[in-house]
């Protein structure tokens, strides 16, 4: 049985992409966890590369919901679906990815605030 | 980098009552040693005519309830997060509705 709460990854692109800098990274996952319906809300600093991967096959389970706030959709599904297919989990059905690039931190909070209500609904 | 504590996440943070309440019937400080005062970074906490009290409220970081962990007593205790998280979501409906 999933548990009922998503939760919410954010991977902030080591922390020196140019595509969050319009972004308060630790503004944004306080507003998150603090107001919206999440289990619990964390930052990776780079799911893309290999530690990343490594976090995933650790970190992930079969059956939950995940909102991932990082870059381009298909992009994610690309670098993510194989490291949690080795799992047992499954991108397209457990993931929803969020572009949160070029954004303020209010924008960013409502994109995830409309994505956790629609989920929760 | 002295942060701006006057806002919490773009919310005024006077408005948000998030800060420690201190039992006196529990407050012990002369067996403690004032262990809130000592530890609280943001000085929230004071000394007055021999006890503790919560000198600056609107100090404290929001959600952080470390110092409660501290008083060897029990005296120290906080909103429940559900409490916050309703302060917030209204305030936050309250700033955005003004916004518009």
């Amino acid at each position: 049985m999933s548990e009922s709460k998503p939760k919410f990854l954010m991977c902030i692109c080591t922390g020196q992409c140019p595509g969050f800098s319009k972004l308060n990274l630790w503004e944004l996952i306080n507003m998150i966890r603090g107001e919206l319906d999440v289990e619990y809300a964390i930052v990776h600093p780079q799911l893309c590369v290999e530690d990343g991967d490594r976090f995933l096959k650790d970190y992930i389970k079969p059956g939950v919901k995940y909102i991932i706030g990082a870059c381009d959709p298909t992009m994610q599904r690309k670098m993510f679906k194989d490291a949690m297919a080795e799992v047992g989990a499954n991108f397209d059905s457990q993931v929803i990815p969020l572009d949160l690039r070029n954004m303020e931190t209010e924008q960013a909070f409502q994109k995830v605030k409309e994505t956790v209500e629609a989920l929760n609904k | 980098m002295v942060r701006d504590r006057s806002t919490y996440t773009g919310l005024p943070r006077s408005r948000i009552n998030w800060f420690p309440r201190i039992d006196k019937s529990k407050c012990k400080p002369q067996e403690c040693g004032f262990h809130c005062l000592n530890f609280c970074p943001f000085k929230v906490f004071s000394r007055v005519d021999g006890v503790a009290v919560v000198a600056q409220p609107y100090e404290c970081n929001v959600g952080d309830e470390s110092c409660r962990f501290q008083c060897p007593f029990g005296a120290i205790s906080f909103p429940t997060r559900e409490e916050l998280r309703k302060t917030l979501r209204s305030l936050r409906e309250e700033l955005n509705s003004n916004a518009k």
